[in-house]
């Protein structure tokens, strides 16, 4: 009986009218869209929390079975390969895409009004315009310069605070750790560990299946706060980046899905079609980790891949390969440049390719503000200001963050196939019946 | 004989009524200030173009804050105001309250040693702090990842400013490694700035804010950047010789009820703009 509800509840049929209707109503009565943004932070919120303990169970078992194995270092070979590989492909995909639809558009004087007025951030709404102030005595009241220290991102020196932040990044490589020191010597009690962690997985799996069940509502919820929240005025203004950031996340998608289908070998329609759940949530959430669970057992239960590769290189590789964000940040290094009329050459594009890559590793478990933030090192290394263009990009990134999840998941979906085997038993039915499912984890 | 005697009479006449008249004045009040109520009006030296929200012609009206202030220092007084925006410069305006042909100069002045030295300055009306509007792309060249305060200290750059206004003196003992353009007006100022003759423009706080309000379309490629520790006190000149005019214009501005600041003024310069859209 849940299985036909849910099947109803999830069908593209039925979520397409329910993303216009919530277009319309964002777009409409902008009053009501805000009043619904909570529901859709709630759904968020439940869907982090279980995250979290899913993630921790999940990579340390996932890297405890693969370390184990014989043919680990063969993993870790393809692991190295690949992932910088597909950064590489995807960044000079993005200024492909960039070349072809210019970010900047061809801006008119009202076009560089509206932006300017969304540098000074709503100066007609009667804010004030933002300012920096600098002492010409040398005192410490200056503009304290941000200085991004990488490598502080990926290590914590407290596992449980790092937990309770909900800093991904610093989970997952203590996890690896963990779960590799587990590996080392595998006796019963390690044997009984990992059936209580697969216990835990199991449960958590259970209450995402739950909360999936809401999704329509959160979805409604979701979309028509974010429409009335970024209006209309700034969507017309950047158009164009937004449609060149789209279209290419929207490629590199329908690239992914082609590699999917052609590594499970089955048609890419099907791979759409078994992915259809990760596809909602991806587009509608905005969240990649809450994405993981489902993605994962799409992956595994729909299209076979092996268990032990999925569950470790999914919340791996959203967490370190950032496809999408080094596409993000060879778009908006493009943009820049347009807006700011500067001719890139050879060597310009080819650092722009290198510090995109770079900024994507360090956008690694980052997301929404943050990740946009990061263009800055991109637009460092370039010598183009990054000051006016992050309040325009944090202005639309509501729109475009979705694009970005979308592509991520998508994207490492991708890559997981490439790495990984398909596990012996394909299954080859179209559709895989809930009870097969629920049997599989 | 007659005649030499008749011309003495009438010297000694002459001179003893002057006298007199002289003495009696000298009764009645200050010398500066018998001189203005005597003539009926004050004489006040303000730029030819308009600086809103100072001082703006609307509907055929003077109006702003420096107008109103005009108005109460003839107030108390007692004669009208009588403008005289025959200057082109800042400095003109300087001038003519130097060589007597105006009485006070209210316009936006900045207080500086050179002007200090030649008329007298009134307690501040305003305080402004220093600001540099940058061409956000040469700040990104120049700077290339430097502390924002240690450029800007070390700056040696090129700064425009507007031609014979405070911010010329300004420049130079600010910002002496820097090379200083003049141009004639902020809009050529702002002009350079925007096609990167000059890396930074240079006035005050609210000058540079009020280009983001004017031409939000400029914002992508210029930055204000406000100088916290280097401030413009905007005060009335007075001709040196008129103290006791200085003491009725600085009494005019401490019995205002507050001394006004960038906000104040961006506020004043906001409602004035809407007004004249409203029309």
């Amino acid at each position: 009986m849940t299985g036909k509800i849910r099947k109803i509840l999830l069908s593209p049929l039925f979520l397409l009218p329910v993303v216009c209707l919530s277009i319309i109503v964002g777009v409409k009565y902008p009053a009501i869209g805000k009043a619904l943004s909570p529901v859709g932070t709630y759904y968020i919120n439940l869907m982090k929390m279980i995250v979290l303990p899913y993630l921790f169970v999940t990579i340390t078992l996932g890297i405890a079975r693969v370390a184990s194995n014989p043919k680990a270092a063969e993993y870790i070979r393809r692991i190295v390969i690949t992932y910088p590989l597909a950064l590489i492909f995807v960044a000079f995909f993005g200024v492909g895409i960039a070349l072809l639809l210019p970010p900047a558009g061809y801006g008119d004087g009202s076009t560089m009004a509206a932006l300017g007025n969304m540098v000074n951030g709503g100066l007609s709404g009667g804010t004030s315009v933002s300012n920096d102030v600098v002492s010409l005595a040398n005192t410490t009241s200056d503009v304290p310069t941000e200085h991004l220290k990488i490598l502080d991102r990926f290590v914590t020196n407290n596992i449980f605070a790092a937990l309770s932040e909900g800093d991904t990044l610093k989970v997952v490589i203590f996890c690896i750790i963990f779960g590799a020191s587990l590996a080392k010597e595998i006796d019963g009690d390690t044997e009984d560990l990992f059936e209580m962690f697969k216990v835990v997985q199991g449960s958590c799996v259970q209450v995402i299946y739950w909360l999936t069940l809401m999704l329509p509502f959160a979805l409604f919820s979701m979309v028509s706060a974010q429409v009335a929240v970024v209006g209309v005025g700034p969507l017309l203004s950047l158009a164009p980046f937004m449609i060149t950031q789209i279209s290419g996340s929207l490629c590199l998608i329908a690239i992914s899905v082609i590699i999917i289908g052609l590594r499970a070998r089955i048609s890419p329609w099907q791979a759409a079609i078994r992915l259809r759940e990760t596809f909602m949530l991806a587009l509608t959430t905005q969240s990649v980790v809450a994405c993981i669970p489902t993605a994962v057992r799409d992956m595994t239960g729909k299209l076979g891949f092996s268990t032990a590769g999925s569950d470790l290189l999914l919340p791996l590789g959203t967490t370190i390969c950032r496809l999408a964000s080094t596409q993000y940040f060879v778009i908006g290094a493009i943009f820049a440049a347009q807006i700011y009329g500067i001719d890139l050459d050879l060597s310009k594009y080819a650092t722009i390719i290198v510090f995109s890559v770079a900024a994507g590793v360090a956008s690694s478990g980052s997301s929404g503000a943050v990740t946009v933030v990061l263009i800055s090192i991109v637009l460092d290394s370039i010598h183009l200001p990054s000051e006016a263009i992050i309040p325009l990009f944090i202005a639309v990134d509501p729109i475009v963050t979705m694009f970005r999840v979308f592509l991520l998941v998508l994207g490492t979906c991708a890559t997981t196939s490439i790495i990984i085997p398909q596990s012996n038993e394909i299954r080859t039915k179209s559709t895989v019946s809930l009870t097969l499912n629920t049997a599989d984890r | 004989m007659f005649g030499v005697f008749k011309n003495l009479l009438t010297v000694v006449v002459v001179t003893s009524l002057s006298f007199c008249a002289t003495f009696a004045e000298a009764q009645v009040g200050p010398p500066d200030i018998e001189s203005i109520t005597k003539q009926g009006y004050i004489v006040v030296a303000m730029l030819g173009s308009d600086n809103a929200p100072f001082f703006s012609v609307k509907d055929g009206e003077l109006v702003g804050i420096d107008v109103d202030l005009a108005k109460s220092i003839a107030a108390d007084l007692g004669v009208q105001p009588r403008f005289d925006r025959s200057a082109k410069s800042f400095d003109e305006v300087i001038e003519l309250v130097r060589s007597g042909k105006a009485d006070i100069g209210v316009s936006k002045l900045s207080r500086t040693g050179a002007r200090a030295r030649v008329v007298a300055f009134s307690n501040p009306y305003v305080t402004l702090r220093h600001a540099l509007l940058f061409n956000r792309l040469k700040l990104a060249q120049q700077a290339q990842g430097m502390d924002l305060g240690d450029y800007i200290r070390h700056f040696h750059g090129t700064l425009g400013v507007i031609e014979k206004s405070a911010y010329e003196t300004f420049a130079k003992s600010y910002f002496p490694e820097g090379k200083i353009v003049s141009l004639k007006n902020w809009d050529a100022v702002i002009d350079a700035t925007l096609n990167g003759t000059v890396d930074a423009a240079y006035r005050d706080e609210f000058a540079v804010r009020a280009v983001a309000f004017d031409k939000p379309e400029t914002s992508i490629q210029l930055r204000a950047i406000t100088i916290n520790d280097a401030r413009s006190a905007i005060s009335v000149a007075v001709e040196w010789n008129k103290p006791m005019l200085l003491a009725i214009v600085n009494q005019v501005i401490d019995d205002r009820p507050s001394k006004m600041n960038a906000d104040d003024v961006m506020g004043l310069y906001r409602a004035s703009i809407a007004t004249a859209e409203a029309h």
